[in-house]
């Protein structure tokens, strides 16, 4: 069952196309990578997806309700939510809170019931704080809980992004390169915990990466973009094949070089 | 002698001896020495003292409370000066409050407010219209003045007619961002002021440039209220609601979205959180504060005109924002007093000072140069000096921890509960 699909979606700034006629289809609790060279259009795709962006043309499904012309608050209420290519924490608040704040579209508190300590809002707080810690603890932050988010390291930053968006317990959770900056163990980490969100939340994971070796053993399906179309897509091992995805990393002529 | 006073202050009963041995000294200075503004601001100092001591926080709150509500009312009784301390009194309050409704705008939300006195001006306005004959002039029905009573009522009155005019100006605002937004909120101030000033044809609704006087003071089950001591009681349990306000709404859903907003909008809005309604939260119930302590003020007074909301008035509860510590609940606190004993006191006794040093050393100061005028320019150097050396204020902001080992028991202890509840799924 397709979980997302994506129709004919073509993003212009000014004269620039950034993305044109992209069609995708993602499978319910895959796992999905969308690879290309930079300045493709990758992350243009997820922006309108999420819509930071809204689309030139084309649609996008989510259980086959169309998301385009939503806020981007709405998109992330119908089940999608996303990390960041540059990092976007809360810098200034706790890691804790970071998590809390991803919690939030469950958390059904307003704030005059707040201000009247109703017990079952105290309650309710007290309980996301416990949940929250199990996710960072997922995430392997527990030691952090109570530091401001933008004095971590670069690579705890990547899985605090993770932890904030698992959250808000997406149906679909879009990844913008989260192994960018990190060493080889950390994304050994990183891919054992990717496959473990999919089998444990029940979540389809579509992710941008540019680290091969971390795509092509993850994937269930791979889309490659290049300079904003669709060059192919398919299994990992069609893909590594593909003449067109590599001429496209390496150059014309690369194979006929090589 | 630090060592000393390290090894004094260790201990909690050394605090607690000292603490009360200096509230009992700088009370006796208040009480003993005539005319003493340096005793008395001695004895609100303890007020900060009280802050860094590590008592259990309800101690601290019960502590606090008793010195302003009860000792330093009762002492300054004494002094001949006693409606001037508590005329100080109230104004600290009243702006204590204003400057923590815009620390939720600017603080928390991360949104620049010029016009911020605004409010402030729509509160006072409100009820000085109704209180006094000037309603009459347009109203079709009713009589006024209002009864004195219903100043309880106009409290909240205040709070919502300001709390409109946040939403208000908040629309429009959200389209812009950064020094757009700093115009638009000064240039929203302005309107209002010059609004109130005008508004007295084609129907007079504000008495123009005139102003409003003779405003009914507040009656409390038939006791006319009317000298500084009383309304510093007022003020005082208004504040004391404002800050429990800020203090629940810091660390709850809401206040969270506001932080996560001024820390990253994308972000924010990609985790669920409305843009919109989030900051008109913060622009609604930040003046709402203000148009509250509006009410206040212009019972106080009797009289309101528009020169009482000038933009000088923005930028000093601003300042106080800036200078005690944005986002910061006990710096923001700390620096509406500081800049109202400042103006009110410090200034005025310097400039006061001055002035008897020329008459009697002949030294002739020309009255421009008095610190009383400069302010703006004092202020201003205030405002570089602390944008330079020390941005984060008098109290920098800092994020409530939390018990991580009582977390950790707590989803040790839920992990059970899970465990159990499957196990005991199967088995049945
Ligand atoms: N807001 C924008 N305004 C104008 N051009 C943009 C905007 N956002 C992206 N672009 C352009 O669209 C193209 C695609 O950019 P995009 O960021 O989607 O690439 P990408 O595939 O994510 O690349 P990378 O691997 O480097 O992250 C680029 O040429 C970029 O300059
Ligand atoms: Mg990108």
């Amino acid at each position: 069952m397709n979980i997302l699909e994506v129709k004919n979606l073509t993003k212009q700034f000014g004269g620039l196309t950034a993305t044109s006629n992209i069609n995708m289809n993602v499978e319910k609790n895959s796992i999905t990578a969308v690879i290309g060279p930079n300045g493709a259009g990758k992350t243009t795709f997820f922006n309108m997806i999420t819509a930071v962006y809204k689309p030139t043309a084309g649609d996008i499904l989510l259980n086959g309700k169309s998301l385009v012309g939503l806020k981007p608050h709405q998109v992330s209420h119908y089940g999608i939510t996303r990390t960041f290519q540059n990092i976007r924490l809360f810098n200034d608040m706790t890691v804790l809170e970071n998590v809390m704040v991803g919690m939030h579209q469950n958390l059904k508190a307003h704030w005059v019931g707040t201000l009247l300590q109703l017990p079952h809002i105290r309650k309710m707080e007290e309980k996301a704080k416990v949940e929250a810690y199990d996710i960072l603890k997922y995430v392997g932050l527990e030691d952090y809980v109570n530091e401001n988010a933008g004095n971590l390291a670069y690579g705890a930053q990547r899985r605090l992004e993770i932890g904030r968006a698992m959250a808000a317990k997406p149906k679909v959770l879009l990844l913008d390169e989260p192994a960018a900056g990190m060493n080889p163990k950390e994304t050994e980490r990183l891919t054992n915990l990717i496959y473990d969100l999919r089998s444990k939340l029940d979540v389809t994971i579509i992710l941008i990466e540019h680290d091969m070796k971390l795509v092509m053993k993850i994937s269930d399906f791979i889309y490659v973009l290049d300079h904003g179309e669709l060059i192919a897509s398919g299994k990992p091992d069609e893909i590594r094949n593909n003449k067109r995805v590599i001429e496209a990393y390496l150059g014309k002529g690369a194979i006929a070089n090589g | 002698m630090s060592a000393l006073f390290e090894k004094l202050t260790q201990s909690k009963k050394n605090q607690i001896i000292l603490f009360i041995a200096y509230v009992f000294l700088t009370g006796a200075g208040l009480f003993l020495l005539p005319d003493s503004t340096i005793a008395f601001l001695l004895l609100l100092f303890s007020i900060l003292i009280l802050y860094y001591l590590n008592f259990n926080l309800r101690a601290k709150w019960v502590t606090g409370i008793v010195i302003l509500a009860a000792i330093v009312p009762f002492i300054a009784s004494h002094s001949d000066s006693y409606q001037t301390y508590m005329e100080v009194g109230t104004l600290v309050g009243i702006y204590c409050a204003m400057a923590l409704g815009l620390n939720i705008v600017v603080g928390f939300a991360g949104l620049l407010d010029l016009g911020f006195i605004a409010f402030f001006a729509v509160g006072a306005y409100s009820y000085a219209i109704f209180a006094s004959g000037q309603a009459s002039k347009f109203m079709p029905f009713g009589h006024y003045p209002l009864p004195g009573g219903t100043f309880w009522i106009f409290i909240i009155v205040g709070a919502c007619v300001a709390a409109i005019f946040g939403i208000l100006l908040g629309i429009p605002v959200l389209r812009v961002r950064g020094d757009y937004l700093a115009i638009v909120t000064l240039g929203f101030g302005e309107i209002i002021r010059i609004l109130l000033n005008n508004m007295d044809h084609p129907i007079n609704i504000t008495n123009g440039s005139m102003g409003i006087a003779s405003i009914t003071p507040p009656n409390f089950f038939g006791i006319s209220i009317g000298s500084s001591s009383q309304f510093y009681y007022i003020a005082f349990g208004i504040f004391l609601v404002v800050i429990y306000v800020v203090r629940k709404l810091e660390n709850s859903k809401l206040g969270r979205s506001w932080k996560a907003v001024r820390d990253n909008e994308i972000a924010a809005q990609a985790m669920g959180i409305p843009l919109v309604k989030t900051k008109l939260a913060a622009f609604a119930i930040g003046a709402s504060f203000s148009g509250m302590m509006g009410v206040v003020f212009a019972a106080k007074q009797m009289f309101v005109d528009a020169t009482s909301f000038t933009y000088l008035e923005s930028t000093m509860v601003l300042v106080m924002v800036i200078l005690g510590g944005m986002g910061s609940v006990p710096g923001v606190i700390l620096g509406a007093a500081v800049v109202i004993i400042l103006r009110t006191q410090v200034l005025t006794n310097i400039s006061n000072w001055l002035s008897s040093m020329s008459t009697d050393y002949g030294i002739s100061i020309p009255p421009a140069l008095s610190p009383e005028k400069m302010q703006l320019l004092i202020f201003g150097l205030l405002l570089i000096i602390f944008a330079l050396y020390r941005t984060q204020g008098l109290i920098p902001h800092k994020n409530r921890k939390v018990d991580v080992e009582l977390l950790k028991k707590e989803s040790e202890k839920a992990a059970l509960a899970r465990e159990k509840a499957t196990s005991g799924g199967t088995e049945s």
